[in-house]
């Protein structure tokens, strides 16, 4: 996990060229939920398996695709967190990660292609 | 994890002295905050100032201690900002914390 937090502020930094300090940081949230969901989900926290992650900066847009070669995440519809706010006893504790990603991202899609998966985020500048 | 303690009356209050809270040490978090419960304290206040980054599993951990407090008015948090308020903002979850520019204006709220 350190060096998620290693790659998140990688990442931070790169965005901080062409972002606010705070976007840059919400960026960085972004791109470390994706990895820690591929961790949990695509390897079921097994260690020695690899995350690869490319950023990409364009005039127009930061790309971030993080990829695995673990087990396909099915989602078929965007994240949802529905919850009553007073209502403590069930308040969530788990399935926030991509719903902060698909709140802050322009565009997140989510594919398979020989045996890799590819988590592509898309921030628009 | 750095953790800073105070008690001011009957009402505990935690500093995180990091700048992150999250997946890689949410549950360190967790077991603190459970164990200041188990030794009583049942009024806390959590001071996030210092943090620059909150991820999902940072906020679950604070659903968490606040489900073992059982009670909104007994769990406070303060010094939210930046890109940590957002991330509240954007989960809804500044509508179940009760939240505070900073621990004088949450020990306030809760000597009214």
């Amino acid at each position: 996990m350190s060096n998620v937090s290693l790659i998140s502020e990688a990442v931070r930094a790169m965005c901080a060229l062409c972002l606010s300090d705070k976007d840059a940081k919400l960026l960085s949230i972004c791109l470390f939920e994706a990895v820690t969901n591929a961790i949990r989900h695509a390897y079921n926290n097994s260690p020695d398996h690899e995350v690869e992650v490319i950023v990409s900066i364009d005039e127009d847009k930061i790309r971030f695709e993080v990829i695995d070669s673990g087990e396909f995440m099915k989602q078929t519809q965007k994240p949802d967190l529905d919850f009553d706010p007073e209502d403590i006893e069930n308040l969530p504790e788990s399935g926030m990660g991509l719903f902060i990603v698909d709140k802050i991202m322009d565009q997140v899609t989510y594919e398979s292609s020989e045996g890799k998966n590819i988590l592509t985020m898309i921030k628009k500048l | 994890m750095e953790i800073e303690e105070r008690k001011e009356g009957n009402v505990l209050i935690i500093k995180i002295g990091e700048k992150r809270l999250a997946a890689d040490v949410a549950f360190q978090f967790k077991q603190k905050m459970a164990a200041f419960i188990e030794e009583g304290h049942s009024t806390i206040i959590v001071d996030i100032s210092d943090l620059e980054f909150i991820d999902s599993s940072g906020l679950a951990s604070l659903v968490f201690t606040l489900k073992l407090l059982k009670e909104k008015d007994n769990f406070l948090i303060c010094g939210a900002q930046g890109p940590v308020k957002s991330i509240f903002e954007i989960t809804r979850m500044d509508k179940v914390f009760q939240m505070f520019g900073d621990d004088k204006a949450a020990l306030a709220a809760l000597s009214a």
